[in-house]
């Protein structure tokens, strides 16, 4: 035996097991080719196992013998069809028409084959393209329908508004409502505005945006014109632009008189206060002013008498 | 070595290269017995092994034009073929709970099916005078398709003493069935 293979003693067996690899495998056969004793220790060792096998025989149900030769026969068919199908390229001319009416055949065959394929691609086709459609279309809808909500809830919002404007408008235009002209004094500049004054409307909110100091954001005095009288409306320490000044007529008052209720958006209760002592105060300053029968605002008296009004 | 040969092994080869069913029944009357025999051995299931059985027939049909003769005989080759197609059926997930279900049922078949050749029995005989440790590993390696390294992992045993035993297992086996050898 070899120098080689008496480092692994057991590899003949491992061999005729079927258990060495494709490396130790070829390096046995060679030395087998070469060396009649691994020949002879092999063949020994296939013996071997084909008595242990031999030992273990037993005879197979007598069915079993033509079921395997059926078996056989078919894998057989199978392998001669296998092997024409593979030599049908490389036919002659001859064997070409052969082949060609084979296909002419075998294309009838499948001539009813391809049509219901055809019909079912048509009708997958067609279905797909409707579901797709269907689906197209109820995004469409459900798109639409969220517009129209929208429009809805911004037809609402103008409808409001306009109603609001109405509103206004019919209250500016009563015969009842008086425009009140605001002047307002912040440091040494003064701010026209306007409000509108309803004796039979308990309560009235007047936009005061105009009134507002727009550099400072302060509007420390109001002043109220009626004709050619002077009535101090407030005095707001953080008004806001935009924001609504709540105001109440007294009709107890002679002329009139403003009050002015606590803005939600006012930071205290002064401007209530205040604007009832500035009433009171300049109500007489107007009445007195009355009397005089100047135009206060031609004369510049507006500005002394709000002065004075606010000292007081 | 076929069990019952009319044929010498250089007449079945001739057969088998016709495909003829001649040649089948000839093949199959020499070597089905061992052959179904070891398939049983391995499958425990005779209905099994009726299946594997054909099937490894119709591998031997199909490859018989790769059977080479200076690798080993007709006989070894067929068994190489059919006992391959059982342990790999075994070896397969699905096929291993199928014969767990069998191996219940297959003593009893054994102790009924039994028709050992006369000659054979003798063989079978000196087969069980095999030390246990052998016949374990012989079995092991042969009927259920264990490598070395696989019984060294399964048993806790090093590689290099399954080697060794491996060896004297089969030493063994081989004087025992000396005489049987060149009858």
């Amino acid at each position: 035996m070899s120098k080689d293979l008496t480092l692994d003693p057991d590899i003949l067996e491992s061999y005729v097991l079927g258990l060495t690899n494709a490396e130790d495998t070829a390096r046995i056969e060679k030395l087998k080719a070469e060396s009649p004793e691994v020949l002879r220790e092999i063949q020994e060792l296939q013996a071997t196992l084909e008595l242990l096998s031999s030992a273990h025989a037993r005879n197979p149900r007598p069915h079993l013998k033509a079921a395997i030769w059926s078996s056989v026969q078919q894998a057989g068919a199978d392998l001669q069809q296998s092997t024409r199908t593979q030599a049908q390229p490389r036919t002659t001319p001859s064997g070409s028409a052969t082949a060609s009416t084979s296909g002419s055949r075998s294309a009838l065959l499948g001539f009813p084959f391809l049509s219901v394929l055809g019909i079912s691609i048509l009708a997958i086709g067609t279905s797909l393209y409707f579901m797709l459609r269907t689906s197209e279309l109820q995004k469409s809808l459900v798109q639409t329908q969220l517009s129209i909500e929208q429009y809805k809830q911004r037809s609402n919002a103008d409808e409001q508004r306009l109603r609001a404007i109405e509103q206004e408008l019919h209250f500016r235009n009563s015969s009842s409502t008086h425009a009140i002209p605001l002047f307002g004094i912040n440091d040494s500049k003064y701010i026209v505005a306007r409000i509108y004054v309803n004796p039979q409307d308990t309560m009235r909110y007047i936009t005061m945006t105009d009134a507002i100091d727009r550099n400072t954001g302060k509007l420390m005095v109001l002043w109220a014109q009626k004709e050619q009288r002077f009535v101090a409306v407030g005095e707001y320490t953080s008004a806001t632009p935009g924001s609504m000044m709540k105001l109440q007529s007294t009709p107890a008052s002679t002329e009139f008189a403003l009050s002015m209720e606590e803005s939600p958006r006012a930071q205290s209760l002064q401007a209530s206060r205040l604007l009832a002592q500035s009433s009171a105060s300049v109500l007489r300053t107007l009445q007195a002013s009355t009397q005089r029968k100047k135009d206060p605002f031609i004369a510049g008296e507006p500005f002394r008498s709000m002065k004075r009004a606010a000292k007081h | 070595m076929a069990l019952q040969a009319r044929h010498t092994e250089e007449e079945l080869i001739a057969l088998l290269a016709e495909r003829s069913e001649r040649a089948f029944n000839e093949l199959y009357e020499a070597y089905s017995p061992a052959l179904y025999g070891i398939v049983v051995k391995i499958v425990h299931s005779e209905d099994i092994a009726e299946d594997l059985l054909q099937e490894a027939f119709v591998k031997i049909w199909q490859r018989a034009d790769s059977f080479d003769r200076s690798k080993g005989s007709l006989f070894t080759w067929l068994l190489n073929v059919t006992r391959n197609h059982a342990i790999d059926y075994v070896r397969s997930k699905y096929a291993r709970a199928q014969v767990h279900e069998a191996e219940n049922s297959v003593s009893i078949a054994d102790e009924q099916r039994v028709e050992l050749p006369i000659d054979m029995i003798g063989l079978a005989e000196q087969i069980r005078t095999l030390p246990e440790d052998h016949r374990v590993l012989i079995d092991l390696l042969y009927f259920q398709g264990y490598t070395q390294k696989e019984i060294s992992d399964e048993f806790q045993i090093p590689l290099g003493t399954i080697k060794t035993r491996v060896r004297a297992a089969f030493t063994h086996l081989r004087v025992l069935l000396k005489e049987y050898m060149y009858e």
